[in-house]
């Protein structure tokens, strides 16, 4: 019987930082395997090691050690694996979603959505009404046009949404999606992220500090000084 | 994609933007005060009317310059130098005077019977004009001129005959050429050729008013051309190295300013380019970014520097300042490379910083 293939796997995956001549190690020897569909929290205290593990995962930093393989093909790696090579691998399949909203400043809302579409090299019109379509489905169209800065944080956060899923990725990784809106917007956004995630098929990998947030996932991993500290189903 | 994002960048931060381009199109600017001047320096340098004691005409820094304004004489043809002589002195322009009224007097053509002109009504005519006129010295004869629809004439005693070598009438004239802005000197000894007769006499009186009230001046060190010359290349040279060093100081100062720009919007969309990273945005996607914003500025500087000393040039040659409109294609393409090195060489270090740090690092920063 041939191995299931996970929509993300780590293996040994350690990341530690110099300072001060100092080894300060914020993932230690973690190995996890996220099945695909799957709605996984990562929980844990400030510190241990759950955004880090996050970015290791979605490739936006290379493991001091360890491999992480996303749909069983080598993605993260010390050495193996280039930056480019994540980036494009980070285009495809992957939809990020942070704390602090992250959106471009400069760019307008639907300007953002369109992004990661305009990345994969789709007609600007086809680009447009993707996203305004998507803004829609996220109540937001009447916003499109405005700048991050003329938005509320609730509507800055389904902008965010809309560009994570915008091009149809197979994850989403979402760092603390409610942390910076009150617990009405917290509540729709994780309504937002968990039923368009199920309806598409999506895989979620969420890291909250919020156990109301966590209930929603079908497995959360604790984590304690960068260590998987237990696994709850 | 690329060129869009950078495009948005620089229109969100518009002022900084604009400032920056500003500042390039100033350093371009002084590259083409320099070129110009370097360029155009003998023609621009202001006509001065030396008034000579013998009142010998005007003085002109060039012969380029004297067939300009002598181009407007109605009837002059074309000027003809027949001898420069050079002089130093400490002193201003104004304490080289002409070397004598004798070079006045150097005919346009060997003499073959009589005298030069002395005085007002006197003239000379090319030996195979009097012959065909029936003239010989001591004869007097009547020049017919049309002014308007008048006939006027004027009465000449023929005092000498030369072999012509021009076909027309012609005065020696002599000029001052001062050479730029050392103190040496030219004088210019060359021929007014002229179409008609009554412009030549006219102008032969003015020559020869108060021809004996030339004076000497001692206190003159001839020099020989070529050390004249010499003198004027290092002077030259000396000046164009220093205005250049100016310009490469001013676009450097520019350049800066495209590296402050740059660097500046590095550290304040540090998360932002995490999240451009994080979206799948590659590395030379975004050193090239940089390189475009980099770009976009140089050329921004640049069509506001042409723009200005196009319309600079035109209103100060309109206004009579500058003598002729200097802007062309070579200073175009000079000033098109000193912004595009001024824009992209700076935004090469920001560029590198960018591409070098990971998404991570980029979007942890605070």
């Amino acid at each position: 019987m041939s191995e299931p293939v996970w929509a993300l796997s780590a293996r040994g995956v350690s990341r530690w930082f110099r300072l001060d001549h100092q080894k300060i190690t914020a993932v230690d020897k973690v190995s996890l395997d996220i099945p695909t569909g799957t709605i996984i929290a990562l929980v844990g205290q400030s510190g241990s090691g759950k955004s880090t593990l996050l970015s290791l995962l979605g490739g936006l930093d290379r493991p001091s050690e360890g491999q992480v393989f996303l749909d069983g093909k080598l993605f993260g790696d010390p050495v193996l694996v280039s930056e480019s090579q994540r980036a494009e691998l980070r285009q495809r399949h992957i939809g990020f979603v942070f704390q602090a909203y992250n959106l471009i400043s400069t760019l307008t809302a639907v300007e953002n959505v369109m992004f990661p579409l305009r990345l994969a090299k789709l007609r600007p019109a086809l680009c447009r009404e993707k996203a305004m379509h998507l803004l829609g489905e996220m109540g937001v169209a009447d916003r499109a046009k405005h700048l991050p800065s003329q938005l509320s944080g609730g509507e800055q956060q389904r902008v965010a949404i809309a560009r994570a899923i915008v091009h149809e990725p197979g994850i989403i990784l979402a760092d603390e999606p409610t942390g910076s809106v009150d617990s009405k917007n917290g509540a729709i956004i994780m309504d937002l992220i968990t039923g368009l995630c199920r309806k598409r098929g999506k895989t979620v990998v969420l890291v909250t500090h919020d156990p109301s947030v966590a209930e929603v996932a079908d497995r959360i991993v604790h984590l304690k000084d960068g260590k998987i500290a237990g696994v709850e189903a | 994609m690329i060129f869009y994002l950078a495009r948005a960048n620089l229109r969100h931060n518009r002022l900084r933007a604009i400032l920056t381009m500003l500042g390039i199109a100033v350093s371009i600017g002084a590259y083409f005060t320099s070129a110009y001047y370097f360029s155009h320096m003998v023609e621009g340098l202001p006509l001065v009317e030396v008034k000579l004691p013998a009142d010998i005409l005007v003085s002109f820094r060039t012969p380029v310059a004297a067939q300009q304004v002598l181009g407007e004489l109605k009837g002059v043809a074309y000027y003809e130098p027949v001898g420069i002589l050079y002089a130093h002195t400490a002193g201003g322009p104004l304490e080289v005077l002409a070397r004598s009224l004798d070079s006045l007097l150097i005919p346009p053509g060997p003499m073959v019977d009589g005298v030069l002109p002395m005085e007002p009504g006197e003239v000379i005519l090319p030996a195979a004009m009097a012959h065909a006129l029936g003239l010989s010295l001591g004869d007097s004869t009547r020049f017919l001129y049309s002014q308007g629809r008048r006939q006027v004439w004027f009465d000449y005693r023929v005092v000498g005959l030369y072999e012509p070598v021009f076909e027309r009438f012609a005065l020696p004239v002599i000029s001052l050429d001062t050479a730029g802005p050392l103190a040496t000197y030219a004088q210019i000894v060359y021929y007014l050729v002229l179409d008609d007769p009554v412009e030549t006499d006219r102008l032969g009186r003015t020559l020869l008013k108060d021809r004996d009230r030339v004076r000497w001046l001692e206190s003159e060190r001839l020099v020989e051309e070529t050390e004249a010359f010499q003198a004027w290349r290092e002077h030259y040279g000396r000046a164009q190295s220093s205005a250049r060093g100016l310009v490469l100081v001013l676009l450097g100062i520019s350049g800066l300013g495209v590296l402050n720009t740059v660097l500046l919007g590095l550290y304040q969309r540090r998360r932002e380019l995490g999240i451009l990273k994080a979206l799948g945005l590659k590395d030379t996607q975004l050193f090239h970014l940089f390189l475009l914003e980099g770009v976009f500025l140089g050329l921004g500087g640049l069509v506001v520097a042409l723009g200005g000393a196009g319309l600079a040039m035109k209103a100060l040659v309109h206004m009579g300042v500058l003598p002729v409109f200097g802007l062309d294609g070579a200073m175009a393409r000079n000033a098109t490379l000193a912004a595009v090195a001024v824009s992209v060489i700076p935004a090469f270090f920001p560029a590198s910083m960018a591409r070098d740090r990971s998404a991570q690092e980029l979007l942890s920063a605070r």
